[in-house]
């Protein structure tokens, strides 16, 4: 059964002569405990596809679903023990007001859970933090660190689905490289389905199975990570993308370029 | 390689802040020819803050030592706020990461590489004009009459980069510092924006100090690359020996680069040395 | 770039100092912003002058030297001096005293105005910008016209109806200084709407009044805090404006206004009667301005 589900999805802003459609059709099936990444430039409305499912837009059409479950306009508390998201800026995620404690606490006040204390040493574990950092602020952490405290306040309610949007394209290549692999232990340890928005080609194959490529509103392309490795795309569009990321990728010897 | 156009001898900046002395660069020193040089490190390594103290662009607090800082026949060292007025724009010039922030957004981008140029050369308007509009066809504008009259919010990122380019460029300086000039830009205009820059740094024999904290971009695109680490260069060495690496860190990096190419399971973790920071 | 310098530098000798309670971590924040309040004398003196404000307030039975109010009408018009520091008036009537005294109705108005404009203000300000749409036109036009009047016309005109007296003044006064609160706290709120870290919170299910209370409210309160300090000048000022007109405080409260207001007819052969309450005012609403100047770079987070 597939966990996430888009058909016919339509989105756009403004109106008469301004209207400006950002999605245009998109259909997206991902099963259940899958990777899926959405790669695009900027504007290619990837973002935006994810801000969907999170309820983030409500005048959407066509149809969504999560879990076999349709989605409302609307939608109701539930849905968010099932679907949460991680940004992409951790300076700008966290509040920075509220101590590590009181951000992990909320969601866990907010779902009336019990048991809170345990909850949050555990999720903090789990993300390869420990209890030290429960009072502190986040201007007190790396960026690192802070990320994955967004990805523990994430996890802490137990979601099906994680929303990953360019997880880690604002940190450095040796933290990203540390996110990266905890978001791949933790995929498979609580059997998590991922969707993940990312404009970075490396990335992506590394940590999905299936990709789709997004160009003006539109999927232009989707294939498996190994095709794309494997220049098995079709498209034109995306066949620049490996390209342009390949000119600059570890195996392309120099004189390739002169 | 020819005589070299700026060399730069342990160079270090501390920034002052009351009681806190904190220690940006440490021995840096380093001699650009006319060639690519590309200065790479994470976020924190001080490779933006070697770039800025050449061109002196430091706050109030920042001090600046070294044995030597020598540009051509300028000691930068000991130049004057006037002395470095003449310098920066004419005969260096820098590019900065975004150039949403760089250009002022009620002037007309033409206006703006014009009054460049006007700043370092005596020309009339209309020449200055002129000049400009060839820049602009310098850097692949298509239509630069048309791009001449455009506000900086009406161009695309990566046009306002090469109008940046252009504005930056037309001084005919010596030496140009770009600071992550395309990582704020999509891979397929990014691209564009390197092969515009690297077409006028070989054609009007420039040396190119480019900050960047992307390895794989800077192993093609550059001829030399200093590694920094906590503001010391850790390694120096020719870009296409980048895989022959020998320190640890600028291994570590390479590993955990994520690629297409060659998919793992895990990515190594890069593991952090004490000692790194004494050597 | 520097910024992360220093919080790499900051990270390596971290361990020592980690909080481990929730209070700890807010004592050590509210800590540091002591630390730098007192670091500028500026701040540092307004703080010094507000301090002293309440104290002479609080303990203004034990600090007067006379009973304000009694008249003694041999004694009137003496200048200041051993007997009286600072002179009596037209009734003869210790003009130190009356100021201890008149120090407890300064701060009576302010405590009363910040404690009705502060959270109107906020709630405005946070609901209308946080919801957007008809309710932030509805609430930003009422605002609009109360701030299109002279707060002091608007003031006088609310007195002229309900007459004079001083819980008049404090509500007339409030009347007419909780917008710029709202407009700011709107503002604010505007800038945190699409932060993520409110989309976050949305996310995880947060209802409206939730996410305003919890997240937004506190991301305000800094900036309004520190407009609520700068305001306390104006309130002030513009409740010794009332005094002086006779519409706020009636006689014989010791209020700083009407003391000039009364001491004027006498202002030529005894200046004390008008300058010591006139330096008064000038000297608290001084240090109100110089108070919420130092707390605006501290708190302030776009400072940082």
């Amino acid at each position: 059964m597939s966990m996430i589900q888009a058909h016919a999805l339509n989105l756009s802003f403004g109106l008469g002569a301004g209207l400006n459609q950002v999605l245009h059709d998109v259909n997206l099936s991902v099963e259940d405990g899958e990777s899926f990444g959405l790669v695009g430039e900027s504007g290619s409305g990837k973002t935006t596809v994810l801000r969907c499912l999170a309820g983030q837009y409500r005048h959407w059409s066509g149809a969504l679903s999560i879990g076999g479950v349709p989605l409302q306009h609307k939608l109701p508390k539930e849905h968010f023990r099932k679907v949460q998201m991680v940004f992409q800026d951790p300076y700008g995620s966290l509040h920075p007001r509220h101590t590590i404690d009181t951000a992990l606490r909320e969601p866990l006040i907010i779902h009336g859970l019990d048991e809170r204390d345990d909850r949050i040493n555990d999720i903090l574990l789990k993300v390869g933090l420990n209890d030290s950092f429960r009072y502190r602020y986040p201007h007190q952490l790396s960026g690192g660190q802070r990320q994955r405290v967004a990805i523990a306040r994430a996890l802490i309610l137990q979601p099906r689905v994680l929303l990953l949007d360019e997880p880690t394209s604002a940190l450095d290549v040796s933290v990203q490289a540390e996110i990266l692999n905890l978001l791949a232990d933790l995929r498979q340890r609580e059997k998590l389905t991922y969707l993940m928005v990312t404009h970075d080609l490396g990335v992506v194959s590394h940590l999905c199975d299936k990709v789709a490529v997004m160009q003006q509103g539109r999927i232009v392309e989707r294939l498996d990570s190994q095709a794309l490795s494997q220049d098995l795309a079709s498209h034109e569009y995306t066949r620049m993308l490996v390209q342009a990321s390949r000119d600059f990728s570890a195996e392309t010897p120099m004189a390739a370029r002169a | 390689m020819s005589t070299p156009k700026i060399h730069v001898d342990s160079l270090n900046v501390r920034f002052v802040n009351g009681k806190k002395v904190m220690h940006a660069v440490r021995d840096v020193s380093f001699s650009l020819g006319q060639e690519k040089l590309a200065i790479v490190g994470e976020s924190g390594s001080g490779k933006s803050t070697v770039g800025r103290s050449l061109l002196k662009l430091h706050p109030a607090s920042a001090q600046i030592t070294a044995k030597a800082m020598q540009f051509g026949d300028v000691d930068l060292l000991g130049a004057g706020e006037r002395a470095m007025q003449k310098i920066r724009g004419q005969r260096i010039s820098m590019i900065m990461q975004d150039p949403k922030y760089s250009l002022n957004p009620v002037v007309k981008v033409g206006e703006q590489i014009a009054e460049a140029y006007l700043a370092h050369h005596k020309a009339s308007r209309s020449e200055a004009r002129e000049r400009v509009l060839l820049m602009l066809e310098k850097v692949h504008i298509r239509d630069p009459k048309r791009v001449y009259n455009l506000y900086p919010h009406e161009v695309s990122g990566g046009m306002g980069q090469r109008i940046m380019i252009a504005m930056m460029v037309i001084t005919n300086p010596e030496v140009i510092i770009a600071d992550e000039p395309t990582s704020a830009l999509d891979v397929s205009v990014r691209q564009q924006v390197l092969s515009v820059l690297e077409e006028l740094v070989v054609e009007q024999q420039m040396g190119l100090i480019f900050v960047s904290h992307d390895l794989n971009l800077v192993r093609n695109y550059c001829d030399r690359v200093l590694v920094m680490y906590a503001g010391r260069v850790v390694e120096s060495l020719a870009a296409c020996d980048l895989q022959y690496a020998e320190h640890p860190y600028t291994r570590g990096l390479l590993a955990a680069l994520p690629s297409m190419d060659n998919r793992r399971a895990r990515l190594p973790v890069l593991q952090r040395d004490p000692l790194w920071l004494t050597c | 770039m520097i910024a992360n310098m220093s919080s790499t530098e900051t990270a390596a000798k971290r361990p020592q100092d980690t909080p481990s309670s929730s209070l700890e971590a807010l004592g050590k924040s509210s800590l540091r912003v002591l630390r730098l309040l007192v670091r500028n004398p500026m701040t540092l003196a307004g703080l010094l002058v507000a301090l002293l404000l309440i104290v002479v307030a609080a303990f203004a039975p034990w600090i007067a030297t006379h009973d304000p109010v009694v008249q003694n009408l041999a004694n009137a018009l003496q200048a200041p001096g051993a007997a009286h520091w600072f002179g009596t008036d037209e009734y003869g009537r210790d003009i130190f005293s009356r100021l201890v005294y008149g120090a407890r109705i300064t701060l009576y108005i302010i405590a009363l105005v910040t404690i009705i404009v502060g959270p109107i203000g906020l709630f405005i300000g946070t609901v209308s910008g946080y919801f957007g749409g008809v309710i932030d036109t509805v609430f930003m036009r009422i605002t609009d016209i109360f701030i299109s009047f002279p707060s002091l016309v608007l003031a006088l005109a609310f007195i002229a109806a309900l007459g004079p007296g001083l819980e008049h003044a404090v509500v007339a006064i409030a009347l007419t200084s909780w917008p710029p609160i709202a407009r700011l706290a709107r503002a604010e709120t505007l800038s945190l709407r699409k932060a993520d870290f409110v989309v976050a919170v949305e996310l995880q299910g947060a209802s409206s009044s939730r996410i305003i209370l919890r997240h937004i409210v506190p991301m305000c309160l800094s900036s309004v805090i520190i407009r609520l300090t700068m305001n306390m000048a104006g309130i002030i000022l513009t409740a010794a404006a009332l005094g002086f007109l006779g519409l706020g405080a009636q006689a014989p409260l010791p209020e700083w206004g009407a003391m000039i207001s009364t001491g004027r007819r006498y202002m030529l052969e005894c200046w004390w009667l008008v300058a010591v309450p006139g330096a008064a005012i000038m000297l608290v609403s001084l240090a109100f301005n110089l108070l919420g100047d130092g707390l605006r770079d501290i708190l302030d987070p776009r400072s940082e």
